[in-house]
């Protein structure tokens, strides 16, 4: 079958392409990130990108992924907030704190200016407003004014209000200054900007009655982004991949850029995407995946809960030295050594992974590419095809595989 | 007019709760905020600690709650090993 040529499952030319579909018919699912069958005409991906929520099939150039356009999608300038300080409480997402006075059209020097951060008088404690951040790369500018007949606000800052980390702030006195920084936030904040006093405190003492700073021009973009999969299409065209819960689903592109590989997120909660392939008791089947794993994994079971019977490899390679954790994860908790095989050490690189498993028990879904519970979800997925039984030549497809990923 | 960069990074974190119907209300003012569309339909799934008593979700990073937050989930939370 190999007597193809080394060009097979590659795409010197969409005409020639042959795809391991085409070359080894049969497969119950095939999903890849690069293109199985030359007539399949889907897309590889359906991908949420975090700054909006937007969703978008991401498909193939020359039968591999379609790179270009993901990360054309991720990295779509997104305008997140744009002050203008004309309206009381909320301010267009910029919510002050109960001890933070806003104003409008206030003059300095003159010129007129349209935001004010006015500090409580005779207040203690914090003066800070908050944006939301839900997203997690963002642009930010704006222009701070610190007056110097302050006497306990020295400086303004930027930050997010957990921990310690600020981004942005200024202790110019007496002219605007534009502070501006990217900042990443993966997961969980707001955006403050809040009065510092001059022991660099954010508790401030006791306030004289015109203790001010003022801001202006306070602009939030995001441009580059993260994608995470929803759908990962089966190329068989039966039984599609897919997550419908976005803080489950697994990323696909960071900050804008394609990983290369589809990623499980790694909260200590499920991770994973399931298929819709359908449990059939007893059933055998070979499996080949392309994956990686960077903790504790398990790259596929044979049912969605407890217990989550799979392709198993953890990270403690005490018991990794076949490349697999426990055999009593594989087969479905049976005695497997009549139907175990495995190829592939441990995947600490990408590699891959081939397993001879059967369906023994259960009613879920065959694949949840990830485990569903604990830390059991830190492994990257490039392809997971299918057949039922050994009705394929393991060898040749192991072969095919391999070239193409230059595994 | 002068110019100030800095960045920083942020990590995970979980609402918890006795009343599990907060963490679903939480969950649905997140789904409100976020208008997801198309094969997403929602944020998070809430977890239930194996003593039946406990819940938690995990926190957006947008949404703020009055609920007790954490910066991690135990291990008692995912009892479940590889069997």
């Amino acid at each position: 079958m190999l007597g193809l040529g080394s060009a097979v499952g590659k795409s010197s030319s969409v005409d020639r392409f042959e795809g391991r579909l085409n070359i080894y018919p049969g497969a119950e699912v095939g999903y890849s990130l690069d293109k199985l069958d030359k007539d399949y005409e889907g897309s590889a991906v359906r991908v949420r990108r975090s700054s909006d929520n937007q969703e978008q099939d991401i498909g193939f150039v020359d039968n591999v992924f379609d790179s270009a356009s993901l990360e054309s999608f991720v990295n779509e300038e997104y305008d997140l907030y744009t002050s203008d300080f004309s309206s009381e409480g909320g301010i267009n997402g910029l919510n002050p704190s109960s001890n933070v006075f806003l104003t409008t059209n206030h003059t300095i020097g003159g010129v007129a200016d349209t935001a004010k951060f006015l500090v409580a008088a005779e207040d203690s404690g914090q003066a800070y407003a908050t944006l939301n951040c839900n997203k997690e790369t963002y642009s930010i500018t704006c222009d701070i004014y610190i007056p110097s007949t302050n006497s306990s606000i020295h400086k303004a800052r930027i930050w997010t209000g957990y921990g310690a980390e600020t981004f942005a702030e200024t202790n110019v006195k007496d002219e605007w200054v534009t502070i501006t920084g990217e900042v990443e936030i993966t997961q969980g904040s707001v955006i403050r900007v809040q009065a510092i006093s001059p022991t660099n405190s954010i508790n401030l003492p006791t306030l004289e009655s015109d203790e001010t700073f003022y801001i202006k021009n306070f602009d939030i973009t995001t441009t580059a982004t993260n994608a995470f999969v929803t759908t990962w299409y089966d190329q068989t065209g039966n039984y599609n991949a897919t997550q419908s819960t976005a803080s489950l689903q697994p990323k696909i592109a960071v900050q804008g850029a394609y990983l290369g590989y589809i990623e499980n997120q790694t909260n200590t909660s499920n991770q994973l995407l399931s298929s819709s392939y359908p449990y059939v008791a007893d059933q055998r089947f070979t499996a080949f995946i392309v994956g990686q794993q960077f903790g504790n994994a398990v790259f596929g079971g044979t049912q969605g809960t407890s217990p989550f019977y799979g392709v198993a490899q953890d990270g403690n390679t005490s018991n990794a030295s076949s490349g697999f954790n426990d055999v009593s994860n594989f087969g479905n908790g049976d005695s497997v050594s009549d139907i175990r095989e495995d190829v592939a050490s441990v995947m600490v690189n990408m590699a891959l992974l081939t397993t001879l498993a059967r369906k023994g028990s259960g009613s879920d879904s065959l694949l949840a590419m990830g485990y569903v519970s604990a830390s059991y979800n830190n492994c990257r997925f490039k392809e997971y095809i299918i057949y039922n039984n050994q009705s394929v030549d393991r060898a040749e497809v192991e072969a095919n595989i391999m070239e193409h990923y230059n595994l | 007019m002068k110019l100030i960069l800095w960045s920083i990074t942020i990590y995970n974190m979980y609402y918890t709760s006795t009343n599990r119907e907060e963490l679903v209300a939480y969950n649905e003012a997140v789904n409100t905020g976020e208008g997801y569309n198309g094969t997403t339909t929602t944020w998070a799934e809430v977890i239930e600690h194996p003593n039946g008593a406990d819940y938690a979700i995990l926190k957006h990073p947008s949404y703020e709650a009055e609920l007790t937050l954490v910066e991690s989930l135990g291990g008692d939370w995912f009892p479940n090993s590889l069997e």
